[in-house]
């Protein structure tokens, strides 16, 4: 669609980059009185694009942290980096001590015993992903053949839950199962596709779903089945190395929580348009590798038919 | 600029300035005038700026519509080719994210349900067709609307055209916040300009209006000193315009004014000098004119003398025809007697006794010839100085004159007179009325040719008046010639007969010698009467004639 990309960079993955940044931020003021020789490298994966508003984001939150540094004495290194393979290299070599991702990545590359805590974004209605039909409608999660669906552009967890799906139940890939595969930048656009009748199912995340029938409550009578569901925390975290001394972790991430209860970081959040921070932990990235590790499986047993034929 | 000294108390301090502002007609007017005028520019100017500015603003505000309608229209054609109304829905949620100012956008395609779509949330609302103008699909209105609430906005609505094929009908609301902020800003402005205009009113106009009505207002201060008569009141104004030129003008004039008064003062001293020798001479002409007056009156008196003269020469002519009258009898009487002595000597028989006896009879004759004359002579002695006289007597000897007149004539004379009644005066002259009165009386019974001629001659005493009247039968005074007969030289009678001096004569020495009166006027059954009122003298003023 010609208009796809003037939303291109969606809200969450914004949310996601300057989340972290403020994060880093914090952490330096608060780190500083507990340990001046420890400092935080963090590495910071921008993902395939990036957008002008983005970069705002960067330059207004370096100036901050830049004001914040030299105001606490904390030192503070961020990298950023493309891909999620340098990344990790730099975290092997010590080179950064803490890493920001999205959950599948982070689940992909890093093994569960070499982050230690850390935080997430939290919206409000949750990170579930969904898998939605209209009231009236008899569509079940069997009768997903020769449909239409319209899901996120841009959303390994959503193709993959997607996937997964059309094998367990189909033993076949999406694009075999769907009659017709529409990708959309927001959540939003995609509860309106169904909305519009340009779509029998809908994959979002509940946060989106929320926000649409917010939106328009007249969306709440037509449509808002739920026939298949992935109950995850969030998309996106940050994690410290597990290397990092526990007491400099525990005394920065106490005030994780409490941004959006102070004037400065709720407006940062508000600029962000995230609602808060969550503390979490490494093992919330199990939901997204075993589903990544069962769609494997899947796939590798739908193909070796496929292969055979 | 500098004040005059005279009013060097004004303008030193703010308070003085005060005290000096309102009892200065002039300068409030000025003032007010130069205010007025000011402010009433400042709202010319703001009635001309205000509608302009509103209208710029609205034109900022239409293409600021437009363009926001344009790119919804251009960003979303696809999808509403395609019926999309989600992409439609959610990209117009996110111009309202990004644009502030757009409060909602109203889309209403031909076919399908209307979208409302606000930032707060957006609905399928099908009344939203109904609230279009009729015209929204042919051609974009706009304006600033009140919703239901009150609340006003900016409505811009255009037809969605493709290829000119009308989809449907956008319709944008726009917060008005920043017009009416604009407006505002400009009102405030304008405010603060008029505040501007105000103090500059205030500050310039006053001491404009100052540096302009001062120097006049000193000037009519000087000049109603010079009006008090204050010569010395001079002004000093330095300036070199028109007030300039009007305050050494003032001082000229003040000049002139001290000089001609000096002039002035000069000319009066000499009119003084002049006055005083004016009627220094005005005293003499004063002086000599009395003795003109006694002069004159000398001379009247002398004309007078001389009319008596006159009048008395008239009446010697009558006393000598009334002589004539007189004589005539005893002249007779003595040629018969001697008649008689020749008759007797003729025939012897004048004895010495008839001789003594015609000689006595002669000698009585020719004695009584002689006592008229002294009788006569007497009459006309005049009289020099005025003495109380018996009235009867002077009446009698003026009837005695007239005596041998009256009886050749026929004519009556009867005379009441009380023999007591004395008058103050020059008795001659008094005679001569009489007989003027008398001798006039008979020509008038002789002229009118009367049967029975009469003249009665009356007196009457009334307490310490006397009056005379002599009457006569003769036919009177024509009454339009009753206030001529006392004027000199009038005279109905023939020449040679009358001069017309005899009345004014005896009114003169009636009315001027012994202040009484003399009045003509007519009887009844024809005939004159001339009264001579005088004063009588009472017994006591002259003991001597007792
Ligand atoms: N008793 C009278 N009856 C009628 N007319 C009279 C009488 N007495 C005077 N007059 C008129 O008044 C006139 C003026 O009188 P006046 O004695 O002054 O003058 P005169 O008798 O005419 O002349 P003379 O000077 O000789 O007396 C007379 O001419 C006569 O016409
Ligand atoms: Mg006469």
């Amino acid at each position: 669609m010609s208009c796809a990309r003037a939303s291109a960079d969606s809200l969450w993955l914004r949310g996601l980059k300057a989340g972290l940044l403020i994060a880093l931020e914090l952490l330096l003021l608060l780190a500083r009185p507990a340990n001046s020789a420890e400092t935080v490298r963090m590495g910071f994966l921008l993902g395939a694009r990036r957008d002008s508003p983005v970069a705002d984001v960067h330059t207004a939150f370096e100036l901050w942290a830049e004001e914040l540094s030299a105001r606490f004495e904390v030192q503070m290194t961020v990298t950023y980096f493309d891909d999620i393979e340098s990344m990790r290299q730099a975290f092997r070599r010590g080179e950064i001590n803490g890493v920001g991702a999205d959950a599948m990545l982070l689940g992909r590359n890093f093994k569960e015993d070499e982050l230690a805590d850390g935080y997430s974004v939290a919206m409000r209605g949750g990170w579930n992903l969904i898998l939605l039909t209209g009231k009236e409608s008899a569509i079940g999660v069997k009768d997903l053949l020769g449909k239409r669906v319209v899901l996120l552009e841009n959303d390994q967890t959503s193709i993959i839950y997607l996937e997964l799906l059309c094998h367990r139940h189909y033993a076949r890939s999406c694009n075999r199962v769907f009659a017709e595969m529409q990708r959309v930048p927001s959540n939003n656009q995609a509860v309106l596709r169904l909305f519009f009748d340009k779509a029998d199912v809908a994959l979002v995340y509940s946060h989106g779903n929320e926000l649409a029938k917010e939106l328009n409550p007249q969306l709440e009578k037509r449509i808002g089945r739920v026939i298949g569901e992935l109950p995850i925390t969030s998309l996106y975290y940050a994690f410290f190395s597990a290397s990092v001394s526990k007491d400099f972790r525990q005394r920065i991430l106490t005030a994780i929580p409490t941004m959006h209860t102070y004037p400065r970081g709720r407006q940062l959040l508000d600029i962000l348009k995230m609602d808060h921070l969550e503390l979490a932990q490494p093992s919330e990235l199990r939901p997204f590798t075993q589903m990544d590790k069962e769609y494997r499986q899947l796939k590798l047993q739908s193909e070796r038919p496929k292969g055979r034929q | 600029m500098e004040m005059m000294s005279g009013n060097a108390d004004a303008g030193h301090s703010g308070w003085s300035i005060l005290r000096w502002l309102p009892t200065n007609r002039m300068f409030l007017r000025v003032f007010g005038v130069f205010g007025s005028l000011l402010l009433a520019m400042t709202a010319l100017y703001a009635l001309l700026i205000i509608p302009l500015q509103r209208d710029s603003l609205l034109k900022v505000m239409y293409s600021q519509a437009a363009t926001v309608s344009r790119s919804i229209i251009q960003a979303c054609s696809d999808a509403m080719l395609t019926d999309d109304f989600g992409f439609v829905v959610e990209h117009n949620l996110q111009v309202l994210q990004n644009n502030k100012s757009v409060r909602s956008v109203v889309i209403v395609p031909r076919r399908g349900t209307a979208m409302r779509i606000a930032p707060e949330g957006w609905v399928m609302q099908e009344n939203e067709r109904a609230a279009l103008p009729a015209t929204a699909f042919e051609k974009e209105s706009y304006g600033i609307i009140n919703d239901a609430a009150g609340v006003s906005h900016y409505r811009y609505t255009t037809p969605i055209r493709f290829s000119g094929v009308i989809w449907g009908v956008i319709r944008i609301d726009f917060d008005t916040s920043e017009y009416e902020y604009n407006i505002d800003e400009m009102y405030r402005q304008l405010s603060y300009i008029s505040l501007l205009v105000v103090l500059a009113i205030l500050f310039a106009g006053y001491f404009f209006t100052l540096w302009l009505t001062r120097p006049i207002s000193t000037i009519s201060q000087a000049a109603s000193r010079v009006a008090r008569g204050d010569l010395d009141a001079h002004v000093h104004v330095k300036r070199n315009d028109e007030i300039g030129l009007l305050s050494r003008s003032f001082n000229q004039m003040v000049d002139a004014l001290q000089q001609s008064r000096d002039q002035l003062e000069n000319y009066n001293q000499e009119l003084e000098l002049k006055v005083a020798e004016r009627t220094r001479e005005l005293d003499e002409l004063n002086r000599t004119l009395d003795q003109r007056v006694r002069d004159e009156i000398a001379m009247r008196k002398e004309q007078e003398n001389l009319l008596i003269h006159q009048s008395r020469l008239a009446a010697m002519g009558e006393m000598i025809g009334a002589i004539a009258h007189q004589w005539r009898q005893p002249l007779n009487a003595l040629s018969l007697v001697m008649q008689n002595m020749r008759m007797q000597h003729r025939m012897g028989s004048l004895t010495e006794k008839s001789m003594d006896r015609m000689q006595e009879k002669g000698e009585q004759l020719v004695q009584r010839m002689s006592s008229t004359i002294d009788e006569f002579r007497n009459f006309f002695k005049p009289g020099k100085h005025p003495e109380a006289f018996r009235l009867a007597q002077a009446m009698r000897s003026s009837a005695e004159i007239m005596e041998g007149v009256f009886k050749n004539h026929g004519i009556a004379l009867t005379m009441e007179c009380d023999e007591t009644i004395e008058l103050f005066g020059i008795p001659g002259e008094f005679s001569q009325v009489v007989l003027n009165l008398l001798s006039n009386a008979k020509d008038s019974v002789l002229d009118s040719g009367q049967a029975e001629p009469r003249i009665l001659v009356r007196v009457i005493r009334i307490w310490d008046r006397v009056q005379i009247s002599v009457e006569d039968n003769g036919g009177g005074i024509a009454p339009e010639l009753l206030n001529k007969v006392f004027e000199p030289y009038f005279t109905t009678k023939d020449e040679g007969k009358g001069s017309g001096i005899g009345l004014y004569m005896s009114k003169m020495i009636v009315e001027n010698n012994m202040n009484g009166r003399l009045e003509a006027s007519n009887v009844r059954g024809g005939g004159a009467r001339f009264t001579i009122n005088l004063p009588a003298v009472r017994k006591s003023d002259s003991p001597r004639l007792q």
